[in-house]
């Protein structure tokens, strides 16, 4: 094996990986300057209605706005090269630090959600994966499109009128108190937390149980049909080890990519939900940054999100490869000399 | 037996493994779904166990409270707030009628020169003891360029202290009414404000923001014990505040819920016990529950059409070479084919009030001369007709959508009549931030016609002349929120002639003829005033303030249960 060709290669590779993805997290920073750009008047949100002319356009100056949007651009390019997320206008605080206060509630949320999906959907496609023609996983198959098709927002207030408003069972808004472990505050540790969690999840894990049991059902049934799965029944193994272990073990590839195609939703899910819910996470943050013009704030939040999917596009691709031994092993004959 | 089992223990130990994982699994299940259950049974248990203790008044409202400075915004919900814990020279009770607050009388020694005599024995929440030392620094911090509050002192005014509880204000030119928008000018204490550096208020520019500018040090009943924006804020009562308190709430804790029907939830819940305010159509989901109820009125807002006036030709209309809205008939006729009543029973629930003027009836003492014109189509189409569009013409209405209560419905339900009269109306619903781009001086007044909603911060009528109604130029000089550009000389002289008037009963009289005149060519077209609505639970009594600032005071509890029934 040729040293330089393979490290050449390597590094090669590594580019391929690294260079798209750098390219992609300046398209959404200009994206995310864009949008800014078009959310309204940021003046009439920080003056109140009987400002002057002169008192707004001094406020046009002191926010930078009486420069022409190409310069703005490129000074907050700069500004992202040097990890500055801006100042929020409305509430001045550095957007960096609204994000590290907000991220924590979003997350809880978040994840407690995929995991409720996950658990929804696992169970529910082998089920369906199993044994498709049964009145009871017809039913099931039913409940999990209609899950898919009824809007965020309806499950979020249903959720909230039925246990919150006539039973009284859990808080109806609000995040319950938190617990910083390790410098990050968490809403899990905590029984009014959780309390204040259950809806919220549950209302995510619903909207995305649907596309994991769709993907997974049609994955595993696939994966049934293999050989060394009935060669597996054959050796006495029993069906839970079967389906768990040999079946499930291939099916996350797929599963893995499309949780990374979900994280859109997920996003967006958040923004519904926390709007419903109050809590203060990024959805909300966003929402109100962008009702009230707070262009700094918009911006920040889009190159942030974007940043994140590249960090767990990149994480998902890392898992994908270790999930997959297949794609680890080299190219066959790709280094061997000419025989 | 014993060997047996033995036997038996033995062989199934050989078989597999495997049988062994599946009930470890099924153990594992077994356990999950018991820690389950036991976290909820804890879940509920606390739950309901934090419910009994000490009561607060729990208040959650749809906006955010945030800086405290108390000159930095001029906003109804941040002023109306920290109106609980500072206090002015004056103050207004539930119906607005202006009362001594921090100066117990003030005469005029001579039109232009005020005489204000301050309390004695006040003391601010630290402590410290109130004088004019702190009442001239205040009005001077208001005054200062940062401050939003800079236009409720004359620029050209001098504040003089006479003597520790005397404070005089020399004007250049008479204003009788100067004092009318004092009951938010709040005093700080000048030696707290230099001790915690905050002598000129907090600019909106400002891109630090200093601990001090999220508390609040002042004379009145109550006191902030905690100011998280955005999350929660918490208020106890002054027990040493000057004025009557016996029977004032103890204890508020402030929230925020910003989507409307999770804050109805939150108070059929029992999660809160006031929400501010109630979306119109939750109202019969508020009444119809068993532990809350809805408190509801008009507000000061007037809701009203611009119509660009200004321009030689509409630049969104099918018209060419003339403009139609110049032409007094068309405004006469938009205005007779409006069915404001309709909208009030349709889209407000019944709640709003239509109106003949564009101020409340409740702030201008000659409201009753005024009439709306009639809703009649009839003659709309006969004006349209006379005025030379006989097929009508198209124009783009300019609306919010998240700005004013029902504001699309409403554009939507104008442009419907609208099209009985043959004026095909399309309508632009944007966010406000959007639209207050578009339609004022920002885009240079970019509409024909657009919703307007206005609250006088003077609580007096000659600033809707000045300010919506008044002749400017392309740029706003003149009357900067005259979207319309709607110009009568008139109405000017009129004007300037009230800004001058010490006679109130005189200035009211020239008021009433700029808005006579206003009126009868439908320079402006009134709707109504805004619907306000607030949902309590059972057990909370409240007056309503019409300019929907939130005060502490006007809320009364008899028994907070904090459960759901």
């Amino acid at each position: 094996m040729k040293f330089g060709q393979w490290h050449r290669r390597r590094l090669g590779s590594v580019a391929a990986f690294v260079v798209p993805r750098v390219l992609l997290l300046l398209a959404a920073a200009c994206l995310g300057f864009l949008f800014a750009e078009v959310i309204g008047d940021p003046v009439s949100q920080l003056l109140p209605a009987d400002a002057t002319l002169a008192e707004r356009l001094e406020m046009r100056r002191a926010l930078g706005l009486d420069q022409p949007a190409p310069v703005r651009l490129l000074a907050f390019l700069g500004r992202l090269l040097t990890g500055d997320l801006g100042v929020s206008w409305k509430l001045a605080t550095p957007v960096s630090t609204l994000i590290a206060a907000a991220l924590p509630v979003t997350l809880d949320m978040a994840l407690l959600g995929v995991a409720g999906a996950l658990l929804l959907a696992v169970p529910l496609s082998l089920r369906l994966a199993i044994r498709p023609a049964t009145l009871s996983s017809r039913l099931s198959s039913a409940a999990v499109l209609a899950a898919m098709a009824i809007p965020v927002f309806v499950t979020a207030i249903a959720l909230m009128t039925l246990f919150a408003a006539w039973a009284g069972w859990l808080p109806a808004v609000g995040r319950g108190e938190a617990v910083s472990v390790l410098g990050w505050e968490t809403g899990l540790l905590t029984t009014s937390g959780l309390a204040a969690l259950v809806m919220p999840a549950a209302t995510i894990a619903l909207a995305l149980a649907g596309q994991f049991t769709r993907i997974l059902t049609s994955e595993l049934t696939h994966i049934l049909q293999q050989p060394y799965i009935t060669a597996a029944h054959a050796r006495g193994l029993p069906p839970a080890r079967v389906h768990y272990m040999h079946a499930l073990a291939n099916a996350w590839p797929p599963l893995i990519g499309a949780l990374h195609v979900q994280l859109g939703n997920v996003l967006v899910f958040a923004i519904v939900t926390e709007t419903v819910f109050e809590r203060q996470g990024l959805g909300l943050l966003f929402l109100r940054a962008a009702n009230d013009a707070d262009m700094p704030v918009v911006a920040g939040l889009i190159v942030f999100a974007a940043l994140v999917f590249t960090v767990l596009g990149l994480a998902g691709d890392a898992l994908l490869h270790w999930a997959t031994p297949r794609l680890r092993e080299p190219m066959p004959n790709a280094d061997a000399p000419e025989a | 037996m014993a060997r047996n089992m033995l036997m038996t223990t033995a062989k199934t130990s050989t078989i597999d493994l495997q049988s062994e994982n599946s009930l470890v699994q099924a153990q594992v299940v077994r356990v999950l779904i018991l820690s389950l259950v036991c976290l909820l049974v804890g879940v509920m248990s606390v739950h309901a166990r934090s419910e009994k203790g000490a009561k607060p008044l729990r208040i959650a409202i749809s906006g955010d409270l945030n800086l405290l400075d108390p000159h930095s915004l001029n906003e109804t919900l941040t002023v109306g707030l920290i109106g609980n814990v500072m206090e002015a020279l004056t103050r207004r009770n539930g119906d607005l009628k202006i009362e001594p607050g921090l100066a117990t009388r003030w005469e005029t020694l001579t039109p232009t020169h005020w005489r204000f005599h301050l309390r004695r024995k006040v003391r601010f929440h630290d402590g410290s003891p109130f004088s004019a030392d702190d009442v001239v620094f205040s009005l001077e911090r208001a005054r200062g360029p940062s401050s939003q509050m800079k236009r409720r002192i004359p620029t050209d005014a001098r504040i003089v202290k006479v003597d520790d509880f005397t404070v005089d204000v020399i004007l250049q030119q008479p204003n009788p009414i100067m004092y009318y928008d004092w009951d938010n000018l709040f005093i700080m204490s000048k030696a707290w404000a230099i001790a915690n550096k905050l002598e000129t208020p907090h600019a909106a520019t400002e891109k630090v923001r200093t601990r001090a500018v999220l508390s609040a040090n002042g004379t009145g009943p109550y006191r902030l014990v905690r100011h998280s924006p955005g999350r929660e804020t918490v208020f106890e009562r002054n027990h040493s505040w000057w004025g009557e308190g016996g029977d004032h709430v103890e204890k508020v804790v402030l929230t925020t819920i910003r989507s409307p029907s999770s804050r109805v939830a939150a108070l059929l819940a029992g999660q809160v016990d006031v929400v501010i305010p109630v979306p119109l159509d939750e109202i019969a989901r508020v009444t119809g529950s068993q532990n809350a109820r809805v408190i509801a009125g008009s507000e000061l807002r007037t809701m009203f059409l611009n119509l660009d006036s200004f321009r030689d030709e509409l630049l969104y209309s099918d018209v060419k070479g003339r403009n139609p809205f110049k032409d007094k008939r068309v405004r006469l006729a938009i205005y007779h084919a409006i069915d404001i009543d309709a909208i009030r029973t349709q889209l407000m629930g019944g709640y709003s009030e239509p109106s003949a003027l564009l101020i409340s009836p409740s702030l201008f003492a000659l409201a009753d001369q005024f009439k709306r014109h009639p809703f009649d189509r009839t003659k709309a189409r006969a004006l349209m007709r006379e005025a030379g569009y006989p097929d009508g013409f198209t124009v783009t209405l300019d609306c919010p959508n998240n700005r004013y209560i029902n504001d699309e419905a409403m554009c939507e339900a104008i442009a419907n009549m609208l099209r009985q009269i043959k004026i095909t109306v399309k309508v632009r619903a944007v966010t406000k931030a959007r639209f207050f781009e578009r339609v004022t001086r920002t885009r240079k007044y970019d509409s024909s016609m657009s919703l307007l909603g206005w609250t006088p911060g003077t609580m007096d009528g000659l600033e809707i002349v000045t300010n919506l109604a008044g002749c400017r130029d392309a740029d706003g000089n003149g009357a900067l929120f005259n979207l319309g550009g709607y110009c009568n000389p008139e109405v000017d002289k009129l004007a300037a002639q009230a800004r001058t008037e010490t006679d109130l009963k005189k200035r009211d009289e020239l008021i009433a003829q700029a808005f006579r005149i206003i009126h009868d060519e439908a320079g402006l077209i009134p709707l109504h005033q805004q619907p306000l609505a607030w949902g309590v639970a059972k057990g909370v009594e409240l007056t309503l303030r019409r300019d929907n600032q939130i005060r502490f005071d006007l809320m009364r509890v008899r028994e907070l249960t904090g459960a759901p029934q």
